[in-house]
């Protein structure tokens, strides 16, 4: 067992009272549903749901993918304990965008596989078939009409690092970009709606946007920022007049933020800064898991404290206009959370970490909540977090 | 920032090194680099780390850099002895390959001026991209020697999958003070990277090209 004072010089901590966080982040929201995945250790690293939010596949460290149910209610039921089992680790896991079915998960030795979540079968698997040896993957994603999908590399011994396409109906390697990164590429982002569009970041700093209905790699590349920093994850949102931007998350737990057109920067937020913003203390201790976008336009941020083992601090931080503005705050957290999913037609956020665990919080505050803590307060704030959508059905 | 390395260890391992070089001069300015070994981290599982730190003191004096710059700027830059490009001049390479590859091999690092940084993928294609050499931002408000020295003195940790990485830190021409004001911020920073701090460190030495190294934790 080790002292948390030699984990860290300065003990992170709240930087202001439980008063004082209540009425900043509204109140501790408990979880309204757990799950471990594994009777052995392992970690959860990749989380993915299905459009229809019915679904969550998690890719784990022990190199199995894993497929669990959201009930009604929120409640999460494990429906295939080893739906993908590797000889190497996972990279990616994402759903398709219009089938709820249909799930790929690419793995570190250049494999992107493909599943039928309702029969549990592999359909098929996806080789590297570019020239030379197989590449490594670190992510991949599908884009908005379920026909392209990209898998990104490591940086291979010649120098290059590749962006891979596949084209998915005819199950065929399409061809490849390499020309256009330094180094190892961490992630790549489809925008959500334009089936042409792409975003891929990398430890060499940089954000290259591209719209892959061009011919060449050259004429693809619409965009690049330059981080000046490692990229870990990247992600697309809209600003409130409907311009496309681009968030990345760095090594260092900054967060940058950029409009694609303009190509300015918009925002960015060290990790000192969004430590403040979080009320603690350490900002060597901040881990930003990543952002979610709310159906309202706007998008919020989850990050915690490595502290303690993740256990103190789980909170969302709420964009708005250039500033992080306290959101939610989230109890009874048991690990290092390391990726996330949210679920905006309920509200409810799914993550899973360090400790293989996956736990589910229900982000909405009305009057039936069951957090057991009423919260009194009827400040516009709470307001708008009342869902006002009548169920579908 | 409290530290496991006493002041007098690193003064005496930064001067062991210094004149260990003294000792046995070579025909080029040797580097001085902080290795570190880590522990307690699995590259599997924990989060890629990675970051870079400006240190106090230029660790590589020879560092070349290039500003590619707006009218303004390339005013300054001729006022400064800077090596500097406009935009016309950038056209001129007509995004041949061989000579963008050519230009991003002549300089070590590039800085743009925000206009012109937005062209880059249209005026020169991926070629600086591919060599790792894409253009930090150089923004009106600064001075410009002030941000070359900034570019010159930053260094970056990159863990590369095994559990040992090193980085230049300063060079056997700086004084004892400098360098080991260098390895300390260097020694700092790298610990804020890691997720349980000093747990992640094994051992931390310092060494010159040519010289023996110097174990400092």
């Amino acid at each position: 067992p080790q002292s948390s004072d030699e984990e860290s010089p300065v003990p992170d901590a709240n930087s202001c009272s439980e008063k004082e966080l209540v009425k900043l982040f509204q109140q501790e929201i408990s979880p309204a549903s757990e799950t471990a995945a594994s009777l052995k250790r392992t970690c959860g690293l990749h989380i993915a749901q299905s459009w229809d939010y019915a679904r969550i596949a998690v890719g784990l460290s022990c190199k199995e993918l894993q497929l669990l149910r959201v009930r009604e209610g929120g409640e999460l039921a494990v429906e295939n304990r080893k739906l993908g089992r590797y000889a190497s680790g996972i990279r990616g896991v994402r759903f398709f965008n219009g089938d709820p079915n249909s799930l790929l998960c690419c793995t570190e030795d250049g494999n992107v596989f493909m599943y039928d979540v309702r029969t549990g079968d592999e359909v098929y698997c996806f080789e590297d078939t570019s020239e030379g040896t197989k590449k490594t993957m670190t992510s991949c994603d599908i884009n908005y009409n379920d026909r392209i999908m990209c898998a990104s590399s490591e940086v291979q011994k010649n120098g290059d690092s590749f962006l891979l396409f596949f084209d998915v109906r005819e199950r065929k390697y399409l061809g490849s970009y390499w020309e256009c990164h330094s180094d190892d590429i961490t992630h790549v982002r489809f925008h959500p709606s334009n089936p042409d569009l792409f975003a891929s970041a990398s430890v060499d700093g940089l954000i290259n946007v591209f719209d892959i209905s061009s011919q060449t790699e050259e004429d693809a590349m619409q965009y690049c920022f330059n981080a000046e920093t490692s990229i870990d994850s990247i992600n697309w949102h809209t600003d409130p007049t409907g311009r496309d931007l681009v968030s990345c998350v760095t090594t260092t737990n900054d967060l940058h933020l950029y409009d694609v057109e303009s190509q300015d920067s918009v925002a960015l937020f060290d990790r000192g800064q969004i430590t403040q913003s979080l009320r603690r203390t350490s900002a060597i201790d901040c881990n930003v898991v990543g952002t979610h976008n709310l159906s309202n336009g706007s998008f919020f941020v989850l990050a915690g404290s490595n502290f303690n083992r993740g256990k103190d601090c789980l909170r969302t931080l709420r964009y708005d206009n250039k500033c992080l503005l306290p959101d939610r705050s989230f109890s009874d957290n048991k690990q290092i959370v390391r990726a996330s999913v949210y679920n905006e037609k309920d509200q409810y956020l799914i993550a899973t970490g360090e400790c293989g665990l996956i736990t589910l919080w229900k982000c909405r505050i009305d009057g039936t909540n069951d957090t057991g803590v009423n919260s009194a307060s009827k400040s516009m704030k709470q307001k708008l977090h009342v869902s006002h959508r009548s169920k579908p059905y | 920032m409290a530290s496991k390395v006493s002041r007098d260890i690193l003064y005496e391992c930064v001067t062991e090194v210094l004149k260990g070089s003294e000792a046995k001069q070579r025909r080029f300015l040797e580097t001085v680099e902080l290795q570190i070994g880590l522990k307690n981290y699995d590259p599997q599982k924990d989060k890629r780390f990675s970051g870079t730190v400006k240190l106090k003191y230029i660790p590589r004096p020879k560092m070349q850099v290039c500003v590619l710059g707006d009218q303004q700027h390339c005013d300054e830059a001729k006022a400064n002895d800077i090596p500097f490009m406009d935009a016309e001049a950038l056209k001129k390479l007509n995004k041949n390959k061989k000579l963008v590859k050519k230009l991003a091999k002549k300089y070590d690092a590039f800085l743009a001026s925000e206009s012109l940084i937005k062209q880059i993928p249209r005026l020169l294609g991926p070629g600086l991209n591919k060599a790792g050499k894409f253009p930090g931002l150089l923004g009106h408000g600064e001075s410009m020697v002030q941000k070359i020295d900034e570019v010159k003195a930053t260094i970056k940790f990159q863990m590369k999958k095994v559990l040992c990485l090193s980085v230049a830190v300063g060079h056997v021409k700086m004084s004892t003070d400098e360098l080991a004001q260098n390895v300390h911020l260097a020694i700092n920073f790298l610990v804020s990277l890691l997720k349980k701090h000093w747990q992640n460190v094994r051992s931390l030495h310092i060494k010159s090209s040519m010289g023996s190294a110097q174990r400092l934790y």
